[in-house]
């Protein structure tokens, strides 16, 4: 009889095991899908916004998610300065974090000195977030840009003193925005 | 790859079912009431259940949290409540401190750590849940429950639903 009740618990156990994996299995996968599965995914305005500056011409891509500075020049052996190369607006009520960070560049990388791109929150006021380095990779770090605030980029360009007038780069930087 | 997302509140819901589980399986090997195992058992189900009810019904956020910390505490409180009675019943110190240390402690310290981790919003990498279709839940709900129903078929043989065979034992000796 008891050998019985031994195999009657154990057979329950392995039933309850049994059910046990496969509710958590199941539970698990109701998790994923109902909870962390993101759906839908609408389309907002975008809240942070570029400007064209007045130092320098740039084209702004639509809803302002994109933007292309043109006619930027540095000088050899010394440096050139854009207080107003381009703006970064807030148009949203909150403030938001932002990161300007370094993505690719090409041309004739060798010959420049150092491209250094400041955020500043007027012009020539007080810089935010750190420098960043185009010949370095680096990034500006995080700032918090207010909200409805309209923020400076400043380009810093210095060529070597070999550099020609026919040399020139093409810099790719990407804004982060949380 | 790791999945670093905010919890949702219905992750300690989950954390509640697999405590209800693990204690059907303690009151299994520990010779509870076959009931009581049953109960605990049923008690996952109805966690299950309660993750569909707070989608189906969309309860806002507050109170989806509100739901699943009490079914988490409730499954805590029955976790401390067999601890302590196999401690009481059984008297044998290094059950209840191995169950104190494997089951009852990590159980209230991982509860908490997830509840601290969904108030303070901390996005904690989490391993990637398996990717089962949607269409398969029902069908793995209706297999739980199949073996669910055999296990109490199985059970319906047991002529005491009540007593332990530990305590038959000592009453055994006592009858000699």
């Amino acid at each position: 009889m008891k050998m019985d009740n031994d195999k009657r618990k154990i057979l329950r156990l392995l039933c309850f095991l049994l059910s046990a994996l496969l509710v958590t299995t199941a539970s698990a996968a109701v998790y994923n899908y109902v909870y962390l599965q993101a759906s839908p995914i609408s389309a907002e305005t975008p809240y942070i916004k570029f400007v064209s500056g007045t130092d320098a011409n740039s084209t702004i891509g639509t809803n302002g998610t994109w933007a292309i500075i043109t006619n930027m020049t540095g000088w050899p052996n010394a440096t050139r300065v854009y207080e107003d190369a381009l703006e970064i607006q807030n148009f949203d009520g909150d403030p938001h974090n932002c990161e300007l960070m370094f993505d690719s560049w090409s041309g004739d990388m060798s010959s420049v000195l150092y491209i250094y791109v400041k955020v500043f929150n007027s012009i020539g006021g007080t810089q935010q977030g750190g420098t960043l380095s185009v010949t370095g990779g680096n990034s500006t770090g995080t700032f918090s840009l207010p909200a409805s605030t309209t923020w400076y980029l400043q380009w810093e360009i210095k060529w070597d003193g070999a550099a020609l007038s026919t040399y020139k780069v093409n810099v790719t930087l990407k804004l982060k925005v949380s | 790859m790791p999945l670093s997302a905010p919890l949702q509140p219905e992750f300690l819901g989950i954390l509640g079912i697999d405590i209800f589980l693990a204690l059907s399986m303690l009151t299994c090997i520990f010779d509870f009431p076959v009931l009581l195992q049953y109960v605990y058992h049923i008690s996952a189900f109805v966690g299950f259940g309660q993750l569909w009810i707070n989608y189906v019904f969309a309860f806002s956020e507050e109170t989806r949290f509100l739901i699943c910390l009490a079914y988490l505490v409730i499954g805590l409180a029955n976790i401390i409540f067999i601890n302590g009675y196999i401690g009481s019943r059984d008297k044998k110190i290094l059950w209840t401190t191995a169950l104190l240390c494997c089951i009852t402690i990590p159980s209230i310290l991982i509860s908490l750590s997830a509840v601290s981790c969904y108030v303070n919003r901390i996005a904690i990498s989490l391993p990637l849940f398996p990717l089962i279709p949607p269409e398969a839940v029902m069908a793995i709900l209706l297999m739980c429950g199949g073996i669910l129903a055999i296990s109490l078929v199985v059970s319906a043989f047991v002529p005491e639903f009540h007593g332990s065979s530990v305590s038959k034992k000592k009453r055994e000796v006592k009858d000699r």
